[in-house]
Parts: C-alpha cells; sequence; structure tokens
C-alpha cells in the first residue's frame, strides 16, 4: 500500500490547496536559499578560489572558527600622520673580516677560534666540520664575514602617529611608563625591540659572487642587554638562534635547519647565547651547472618552534649573488647581459651596485596598549615575565606579535627595507629591483601607478577594521608603468616577462627592471612625477587573500607601499635582455617518473585547534625523516635521495581555506604539472613564472603542484616547510635527507 | 498537514471481523526522506566543526567525507526517526489527531534525529580528541609534561566548546529540515501505514499465521541482518590483514562464507543443526575477539600483545553476541514448542523495522570502520617515519 491509503484521512477540499501551498513554500524557500546562495555565497567563495565543494566546507570551518572558538584579536596600529616622508634605507655591503686585523680590529686568524676546515671548527661545540671546503671544487678559500646576533632598536617611522582604534577614531594611548594620553594625542612611537645580524633591520647585506665562496661566523650576543631593552613576549624564548641561507646550495650544517640541528652540531633548536656557527656558502651552483645559478638568497632565522617571531624580530639579512663569470651579471651595466648596476668596489673588500636595489617588504602590527596578549606560547609559558594572558600599555607603539592559529597574523603597517611607506628619488633611467617578502604570511601583489590627488588615509576614507590594512589609499591610482621581470627564485629567467602586476609570497624573490624614462603608454617621465609601487591584494588575514588580480579584484584596493619620485637624468648603460640563463634541461622520460614521485600533503592540523599545522598528517618530528603518501606506484617510500639523483615531488594544499608558500631547501626546483597539467610550457595565467627555478611552491587552495628536482653534492637532513612562518613554527615542515 | 480525528481512519486496527484488522506499518516515505535531510544537513556541520577544530587528518577531503559519512550513518538516522514515529503512535495513535498531535511528533522527530546526530556528533569528537592526543603526545614543542597536560586541556575545551555548539547547531538544523521536509510533502506527516490483508486466508487464520510469522521473522531477520553484516564488515577487514597476516585473511573470508550461508539457511526453517551452527560461528570470533583484545592472542604477528580495539572490530562483535543470542533462544523456542505449542506476542511494524534497521546501523558502522580513511583509522599511508641517524 502507498502512502496515499495511510491511516490518516484525507479531507478533499481544502487540503488540496493548503497542501500545494504548502509546497510551493517550501520549494520556494529553497529556491530562494539557492539564489542567495549563488548570488552571495558564490561570488564569496570564488574570490578566495574556494568555490567549489571542499571550498565550501573550508569556508564553512572557517565561519564557524571565527564565529565560535577562536577570539583573535590583533591591535589596530597609530596612523603614520606624514607617510612617504622617510627615504627608503638602501642597505650598504657588509665588509669582510680582514684575515690580519690591525688596532681596531682582529682579523680572523687572529680569532681565538679561526674558521677553517678542520674537525671541530665549525662550531662553538667543536663537534662539527664543513662537509665540503671550497678548495674541494675548486673555489679560493672563503671570504669571511662575521655577524652578531644581538639586541637592538628599531623605528618603523620618524613621522608624527595618531593613535586610532579599529574604527578608525582617534583612541588613547600609553607610554612605558604606564601613562595614560586622551584620544586626538599626536605622538611619536617608541623604539621597537629587535633581535638582529649586527644592529640593524634588516640586517646586513652581503653582496656575494660566484666563484667567491664566503663564510659567516653568527656569533650569538643575544644574552647582552646593556640598555635593559624590553623583550617583549615573542622571539625565541631562550635567546637562540639557527641562520638559513635561503635558499642558497648549503651543505647542512650551513644550511641552518632544525632537522639538522636537533640531530647534530648544537643538538638543540638553535645556537643558545655564547656559541657561534660558521656558515659556509660556497656560492657554487648546485652540480657545478651554471644554469643552476641564482641571483638573489636572504638569510633569516630558522630557530626551531620560533622562526617566525625572531624574523619577525628584525633577524633578516640581504644576500645579493652576482655572477661574473664572462661579466654575465656582475652588477656592471656595461657587460656582460648589460642589466642594470654601476658596481663600485670599495676598498674594504666589498663591493656596493648602484641602481640595483634590494627591496625587503615586512608587514607588522604596532600595539595599541589595549588588547589582550594570549597565545598558546603564553599558555606554554614561554614568557613568564609577561604574566599573558594580560594588556600591555608599557609596550604601546611597539612591535605586537602573537600566533593566531584560526586568523593567522598579518600586520598593518607595510615596511620596505624596514621603513613604513618610505620614500626614494629615482633617476631618469632603469633600475634593477630585488624584491624580497620577508612577512610572516602576507602575500604582496604589486603594480606601478601613478595618483594625481596621493595617498588618502583608509580612516579618511571612512574604512573600518580590516580595511584599514596599509593604512593609507590612492582612490584614483592608474597603472602607468610595467615592470620587467627577469628573475625569480632561482636566479635569471631563460628570457623576461613583461607583467602588468606580481605577485610576492612569503621567502619569494622576484627581480624587475623599471625603466623610469617613460610610461608604460610612451610618455616620457619628467622631473618631480610621482609613481608608487602600489600593493593591490587584499590579504585582512593570514590564511589568504580575498581580493587580488587573479580572485576578484577589489578596484578600491590600492595601498602604495613605496613612493618613487623621478629625479634627474642619469647615464644609462643598461640593456633589458632577450635572452638571459637557460633552464637546466628536463629528462624527456620525466612523466615515467610520476608514479613513484613522493608525495606530501599540507594541511591545518588539529593540536588542540592551537599548535599545529601537519604533513601528510603528522607534526614535525625533528629526528625523523617523512614518508610519501601514497604514491600511484602504491609506495610510500620515505624522503629519502640519493646524492646526485633527482627525482618527482608532489605538494598538495589539503585545503582548509589556507594558502601555503611551500619552501623546499638546498636547491631549486622546476614545476612540471600544476593541478595535473603540465606546464613545463608555461601555460598557467596564475602563475606565469612556472616556466622557472623556484625554491617555493605557491599553493593555491586545494592546488596539486608536481616539480622537478635533484639532491646534488651534499649528504644530510635537510627540511621542507611552509614559508606562512606561523605555519612553519607549529610543526608544518618535514624532515628529508641525501644519502651517499 | 494531515491532522484527522481519531478513530476515523479508513484502516483503523480497530476494525471488525468483516473486514481483516490492518496492521500499522511503518510509513518509509515520511520516515525515508527525514531521515535522510537530518543525516546530510547534521553531517555538514560535523564535518565543518572538524575543520574547525577537529582532527582535520580524517577529513582530506571535506565534500567527499560528508558525502560518505552522512550515507554511512543514515542507518542511524533512520533508526531515530522510526523511534520517534513508534513514540508518536502509542502517544497519538495511529492516525494523528490534531494540531498538537501532529507538532508534537515533527519535535519528536527533530528529537530524535538531534539525539541521534548528538551520538555521532560526540564520538566523532571522542576519535577527534583521541587523534589530538596522540599527536600532543608525540610532539617536539611539549618539551614537558606540563606543557603535554596544558595542549590537551585546551584541545579537550576546544572540543568540549565545539560539542556544545555542535548540539545546538544540529537541533536547530533539524527543526529546520523536518519542518521543510514536510512542508515539501503538503504537510503530510504520517507514523504509520496499513498493511496489505492477504485475501484468500480468513481474518483469523490471517492474523495468527501473520503474527507467528512476525515472531519468528523478527528474531529469524533481525539475526539473518546481523549475520549478513558480520559478514560484510568480515569482508572489509581483509585487504588490510592482507598486508601483514594472510592467515588472518583466510579466517575472515572462511568466517564470512559461513555467516552469508547462516543467513541464507536461517531465512528458512531452521533445524537445531543449523541453529547450532550459528551458535559457533557467532561464539567462536567473539570469543576470538574478547581473547585478542585483553589478553592478546597467543599465536600470530604479535603473540600476546592485546589489539586495540576499533569501530569495525566492535560492531562486528555486538552483532555476533545479538546473533548468538538469537540463535539461542531460537533453539530454547523449538523445544519450548516441542513441549507446549502455545502463542507467543507479536511485534509491531515498527519495532521490526527498528530491530532490523537498528543492525543495519550497526553493520553499516563496522563496514566504514572497517576502511582505512572512512571512519576507523585515518588514511595516512606515509605515516611511518624512522629515526634519523647523522
Amino acid at each position: 500500500m502507498s502512502e496515499e491509503t495511510a491511516t490518516t484521512n484525507e479531507v478533499p477540499t481544502n487540503n488540496v490547496s493548503r497542501r500545494n501551498l504548502l509546497r510551493l513554500g517550501a520549494a520556494g524557500g529553497a529556491g530562494a536559499a539557492l539564489v542567495a546562495a549563488q548570488g552571495w555565497a558564490g561570488p564569496l567563495l570564488a574570490q578566495k578560489g574556494l568555490l567549489s565543494p571542499n571550498g565550501a566546507f573550508a569556508a564553512s570551518s572557517t565561519a564557524l572558527g571565527d564565529l565560535l572558538f577562536y577570539i583573535e584579536a590583533f591591535p589596530t596600529s597609530p596612523l603614520i600622520l606624514k607617510p612617504f616622508d622617510q627615504e627608503l634605507t638602501i642597505p650598504k655591503a657588509l665588509a669582510p673580516t680582514p684575515a690580519v686585523g690591525d688596532s681596531s680590529t682582529k682579523g680572523y686568524t687572529e680569532w681565538n677560534e679561526p674558521p677553517g676546515p678542520g674537525q671541530g671548527q665549525q662550531n662553538s661545540m667543536r663537534n662539527e666540520r664543513h662537509q665540503i671546503w671550497p678548495n674541494q671544487v675548486g673555489s679560493p678559500d672563503p671570504l669571511v664575514y662575521k655577524i652578531d646576533v644581538q639586541l637592538g632598536q628599531h623605528a618603523f617611522t620618524k613621522s608624527d602617529v595618531l593613535p586610532i582604534d579599529a574604527n578608525g577614531r582617534p583612541t588613547i594611548s600609553f607610554d612605558e611608563k604606564g601613562k595614560t594620553y586622551p584620544a586626538g594625542t599626536i605622538r611619536k612611537l617608541p623604539d621597537s625591540t629587535i633581535y638582529s645580524f649586527n644592529g640593524t633591520f634588516p640586517g646586513p647585506m652581503i653582496n656575494a659572487e660566484y666563484g667567491k665562496p664566503a663564510l659567516v661566523r653568527f656569533e650569538n650576543h643575544l644574552d647582552e642587554n646593556p640598555l635593559n631593552l624590553d623583550r617583549q613576549d615573542f622571539g625565541s624564548p631562550d635567546w637562540s638562534f639557527l641562520t638559513h641561507l635561503h635558499n642558497g646550495h648549503t651543505a647542512p650544517e650551513s644550511d641552518g635547519n632544525p632537522h639538522y640541528s636537533m640531530t647534530a652540531g648544537p643538538k638543540y633548536e638553535g645556537y643558545l647565547p655564547k656559541t657561534f656557527c660558521d656558515n659556509l656558502y660556497l656560492n657554487w651552483p648546485a652540480g657545478n651547472d651554471d644554469r643552476e645559478k641564482q641571483s638573489f638568497f636572504w638569510f633569516h632565522d630558522h630557530r626551531m618552534d620560533h622562526t617566525g617571531s625572531n624574523v619577525y624580530k628584525g633577524m633578516v639579512g640581504l644576500y645579493p649573488i652576482y655572477d661574473p663569470k664572462n661579466g654575465m651579471d656582475m652588477g656592471d651595466e656595461t657587460k656582460g647581459l648589460r642589466l642594470p648596476g654601476v658596481r663600485k668596489d670599495n676598498s674594504d673588500g666589498s663591493f656596493d651596485v648602484k641602481y640595483d636595489i634590494p627591496l625587503a617588504f615586512y608587514d607588522c602590527r604596532l600595539d595599541d596598549g589595549v588588547t589582550m596578549h594570549k597565545d598558546i606560547h603564553d599558555v606554554q609559558k614561554e614568557f613568564p615575565d609577561a604574566k599573558n594572558p594580560a594588556k600591555h600599555p608599557e609596550w604601546w607603539g611597539k612591535t605586537f606579535y602573537k600566533h593566531f592559529p584560526n586568523h593567522g597574523f598579518v600586520g598593518d603597517i607595510f615596511t620596505v627595507n624596514g621603513t613604513a611607506s618610505p620614500v626614494m628619488e629615482v633617476k631618469r633611467r632603469k633600475y634593477r629591483f630585488r624584491f624580497l617578502d620577508a612577512s610572516i604570511a602576507r602575500i604582496y601583489e604589486f603594480k606601478l601607478m601613478s595618483s594625481t590627488q596621493g595617498p588618502k588615509s583608509s580612516v579618511s576614507l571612512g574604512y573600518k577594521g580590516d580595511e584599514l590594512e596599509g593604512q593609507y589609499r590612492i582612490p584614483d591610482g592608474q597603472q602607468c608603468m610595467q615592470f620587467t621581470q627577469i628573475a625569480s627564485d632561482g636566479g635569471l629567467l631563460p628570457s623576461p616577462i613583461k607583467r602588468d602586476s606580481f605577485e610576492l609570497w612569503p621567502a619569494k624573490r622576484r627581480e624587475v627592471i623599471v625603466d623610469f624614462t617613460r610610461y608604460q603608454d610612451g610618455t616620457p617621465t619628467t622631473k618631480g612625477d610621482v609613481i608608487y609601487l602600489t600593493n593591490v591584494m587584499k590579504m585582512p588575514n593570514g590564511r589568504m587573500w580575498s581580493n587580488s588580480s587573479r580572485f576578484a579584484p577589489d578596484p578600491k584596493y590600492k595601498v602604495p607601499v613605496l613612493k618613487f619620485v623621478i629625479g634627474d637624468d642619469a647615464p644609462d648603460d643598461s640593456q633589458i635582455p632577450t635572452q638571459m640563463r637557460a633552464l637546466p634541461p628536463l629528462p624527456s622520460n620525466w612523466q615515467t617518473m610520476l608514479d613513484n614521485r613522493l608525495i606530501f600533503e599540507v594541511e591545518r592540523g588539529s593540536g588542540g585547534g592551537e599548535t599545529e599545522w601537519l604533513i601528510n598528517g603528522k607534526p614535525f618530528t625533528p629526528n625523523t625523516v617523512a614518508a610519501s603518501l601514497k604514491n600511484r606506484a602504491g609506495r610510500s617510500p620515505l624522503a629519502q635521495q640519493k646524492k646526485n639523483s633527482f627525482n618527482l615531488w608532489e605538494i598538495r594544499n589539503g585545503g582548509g581555506g589556507w594558502v601555503h608558500p611551500f619552501h623546499l631547501h638546498m636547491e631549486e626546483h622546476r614545476t612540471v604539472m600544476r593541478n595535473n597539467r603540465d606546464v613545463t610550457r608555461g601555460g598557467d595565467k596564475g602563475h606565469p613564472d612556472d616556466v622557472s627555478r623556484e625554491d617555493l611552491v605557491a599553493l593555491d587552495p586545494g592546488e596539486s603542484v608536481i616539480i622537478y628536482r635533484g639532491f646534488r653534492d651534499f649528504v644530510g637532513p635537510y627540511v621542507a616547510h611552509c614559508h606562512n612562518l606561523a605555519h612553519e613554527d607549529h610543526a608544518m615542515m618535514f624532515g628529508w635527507e641525501i644519502t651517499p | 498537514m494531515t491532522a484527522v480525528p481519531a478513530g476515523t481512519a479508513s484502516g483503523s486496527i480497530s476494525g471488525t471481523g468483516a473486514q481483516a484488522p490492518a496492521r500499522p506499518a511503518v510509513p518509509w516515505r515520511t520516515v525515508i526522506p527525514l531521515a535522510a535531510m537530518m543525516a546530510y544537513a547534521d553531517g555538514f556541520w560535523m564535518v565543518s566543526l572538524r575543520g574547525a577544530v577537529g582532527a582535520i587528518e580524517r577529513t582530506q577531503e571535506p565534500f567527499l567525507s560528508w558525502l560518505r559519512e552522512s550515507t554511512v550513518l543514515l542507518p542511524a538516522f533512520i533508526v531515530a526517526v522510526i523511534a520517534a514515529v513508534t513514540l508518536a503512535m502509542r502517544w497519538f495513535g495511529p492516525a494523528l489527531a490534531g494540531k498538537k498531535a501532529f507538532f508534537t511528533t515533527a519535535l519528536l522527530i527533530a528529537a530524535a534525529g538531534t539525539v541521534a546526530g548528538t551520538a555521532i556528533l560526540a564520538a566523532s569528537e571522542a576519535w577527534d580528541y583521541a587523534l589530538q592526543h596522540d599527536l600532543m603526545s608525540n610532539l617536539h614543542h611539549a618539551s614537558s609534561v606540563q606543557s603535554v597536560d596544558q595542549l590537551d586541556q585546551s584541545s579537550l575545551g576546544l572540543q568540549l566548546a565545539a560539542f556544545g555548539y555542535g548540539v545546538g547547531l544540529l537541533l536547530v538544523t533539524n527543526l529546520v529540515v523536518t519542518g521543510w521536509t514536510i512542508a515539501i510533502r503538503g504537510g503530510r506527516l504520517d507514523v504509520s501505514r496499513q498493511q496489505k490483508t492477504t485475501p484468500e486466508r480468513t481474518p483469523r487464520h490471517a492474523v495468527t499465521g501473520r503474527a507467528r510469522a512476525a515472531a519468528t521473522d523478527l528474531r529469524q531477520l533481525v539475526a539473518t541482518v546481523a549475520l549478513f553484516g558480520c559478514a560484510a564488515i568480515h569482508l572489509a577487514v581483509i585487504p588490510d590483514h592482507l598486508n601483514h597476516w594472510v592467515v588472518a585473511s583466510a579466517f575472515f573470508l572462511a568466517l564470512a562464507m559461513a555467516e552469508v550461508a547462516a543467513g541464507v539457511l536461517l531465512l528458512g526453517r531452521p533445524g537445531p543443526n543449523v541453529l547450532f551452527a550459528i551458535v559457533a560461528a557467532s561464539a567462536v570470533p567473539l570469543v576470538l575477539w574478547v581473547w585478542s583484545r585483553t589478553a592478546g592472542l597467543p599465536f600470530g604477528p604479535n603473540p600476546g600483545v592485546p589489539e586495540p580495539a576499533g569501530l569495525a572490530d566492535s560492531a562486528a562483535s555486538l552483532l555476533e553476541l545479538g546473533t548468538l543470542v538469537i540463535a539461542v533462544v531460537l533453539l530454547h523456542a523449538k523445544r519450548r514448542d516441542a513441549s507446549e505449542p502455545a502463542g507467543r506476542k507479536t511485534a509491531s511494524a515498527h519495532l521490526r523495522a527498528l530491530a532490523v534497521v537498528g543492525a543495519i546501523a550497526i553493520g553499516s558502522l563496522g563496514v566504514a570502520g572497517a576502511v582505512p580513511g572512512w571512519l576507523g583509522d585515518v588514511d595516512i599511508s606515509g605515516n611511518t617515519t624512522h629515526n634519523a641517524q647523522h
């Protein structure tokens, strides 16, 4: 019997219309919900790249987390009242230490423990030696540099500031003695305490050259605090450090990675105060293959569990590397590829290159004195003096950093080379800019724009909350120039790429040439013209963007980060080459290696929702080598590679509404497949420089990327990890090794 | 809405002898849509909550997880809805009369779905917490016992909060989807439907024969379903055991075959020999399971080492226990029937459905628990690491 003959009676008169009414109502309600979902939620998901069944769940989980579980309060930094008033700092090259000193400085041969190739000479524990000394690869003895890891102070701006709240309204402020200033009081910022390389942020720049090895002695003086600076509540609590040259072709003992440091050398998360290590950078390409030469490294802290806080606290240094072979890229625009740059060799052994400018981007937040400090490190009582959870009015105006598992961490003040909203006067000629994203998590997308009205504060434009990030906008900004990209992480590209904009993910490097003589429409520039380097990627939190050119651009989000003022003409012997550095060839049979590839999936983890991001479902365990997920051959191989071998590795984004900049130490890789599509000849519009060598895989939500890479010259333990540094510090890292 | 005065139903069970009394049957067209709607809607929140605070490694692809888990858990929601309509039928009779009966029944259904969802959510959160606890125990961050405890507490607090919010979400969701499902059915909410009578039989014989058949059928049917469920679980665990102990795989294959054969024989008129065989087919694996989970089997790859209990083996054991009890009862009944034939109470269609679907639900959970990455172990094939020597 069907239910039409159910035990219930049906009165056929009014019930028919009532039944239909109910059905219509229910169907209409469902239809309306669907239309609303398509009209509202659809675009919202699409702009984040989450318009997929899995993406909908990720968005739902994120919304639940925001709404119910995680109260993660960011302070709103004071408004800088005179932006683009302070000159961009352009670091000078660090001079090497002479072998024999003079009356003021000791030469490195006169140090108590001089560097050298012998057993026990690599660190102050005297338990390690350099795996390859330069003479083993036909190079001369290294230039020796000395960098002290030490406390310091840094001002992100000298401008007056107006303390504001999240709604942009003037608010109270404080000083370190506990005095409260009424809302509307114009203030100067106190200096922030930094953990630094040689006392500055960013730290020193080493201009290196292929064929000239460099040995850097990093010596820990973080225990010394003659100015009695307040260390606040972030940075490695035991003041240890571990320095990684990103991404030098370097032996494990000089690589600064915790898989090594926990199993050898210091056998600890990092090097403690009163210890040192000598990192030897051979400046020698992988496999001695010129096609593997790179052009821009940076060195930063890699101390296990506190990389993010140490980097944020200032442990960043720059390391452009030139290639003098045949004068190809030696910083002299009259030779080789004739890339912009006028080299000046200094008497102290260093050299500087004019018109070749490194730009390190870093976003920060300054304490407002009323935001609660609490994260998992406080739960673990790593900073007992701070007595967190607590508010810290005495830290008003100083850098604020917390690990927020749900939102991640981004700043609302954008700095370049340590200065917020700087200005740079440029000559009417071509420049080479070396972009580096030294931020914890922020991804930038840069355009060159002109604006007749100039920057307006976001507050004055009526923005609030997350929309205040960046502090200023150029509402009438229009793109006026293009970039000519010449290099990515892995060095010079095979040929330049003209770009309207480019994304810069954490730790990534992009080098571009900008011709300041004319606009993109051919009109010549004139002295006094202003061009803004502008960020157009809106990233309200550390998860991912909300708007970018690739996903639902927000035409109103145009945040100037660096102001260029066109100056006088200057001689320009540089050229934009048509061909640069050829890629190392892929084996013709690389696709036959797909079945046996190693697979690593990065995903949001679960340790109390507070502590973990995982790879293949596991947190980083420093003394182990991870294993692949099961590959198509049905195997789960360990991440062990024979020395001088090559392989395909796949990195997958396991979802959860996050993007991941995934970094692999030691050698550059080449992307061969993205989302199961062969991209060896390009073709992915979102990632045009897939056809280059890189050391960082930019993983959009749900993406899978297969890379081809080598494991040459050295043996031992390395790591691969997410370079969203809050993820790295909370276990999104795995150990791998090269075996003899 | 279908609300009629009590006693006016065309197929009332209080009919006269002139017409075969209609037995109220389970209104599947009401039960299944309501259960499905609640299963998939509640499943959405459970997977989303897991993404927010749970062991996300259980959900590599949330959409697929949601589809799979909701489908696996559908029988549990069917049990809940049948329980609700059974209770409503007891309270209000086979036909709902009046708004109070109608709305109370609708609320009962939503509440029953919420109870089922809550139980599943609790189990899911507990599993999440167990995984998180394991993770945290191995954490390099946790350099002291104190910090492990703190992380544990933090994790537990978050799971409890998620459970609390989750129950609220499930309740609201179930109220909405119950209302919507009833509305899209034109306001129809049935707690029973009429069964067809068999015209060839006289009413009295029909009733007696059906009652006897029903009583027998229920026990035999439940045991048969349980045997088939056990067989399915044992077949599902074979691939996993193939990797490390082929003998166990062979045992499970033989056991599954025996359970299928026993189930088929049970559907007929089983004699004492068949029932004794079923007792053996249930008791032997049950004893082995208890042994392996307590003292550890004295043979196999890890002799003397107790195995941890899992969802699949627990479900199979529960079904085996049920089969064992039923087989013993049937044996006892056969002896009693032989000595003193007597009538016995007949179970209603609703109770029969509850028992049978309940057994299916357990079997479904067990099978899902046997497949890595479904409801049991987390599917992380790359979870082995080795100590690096440097």
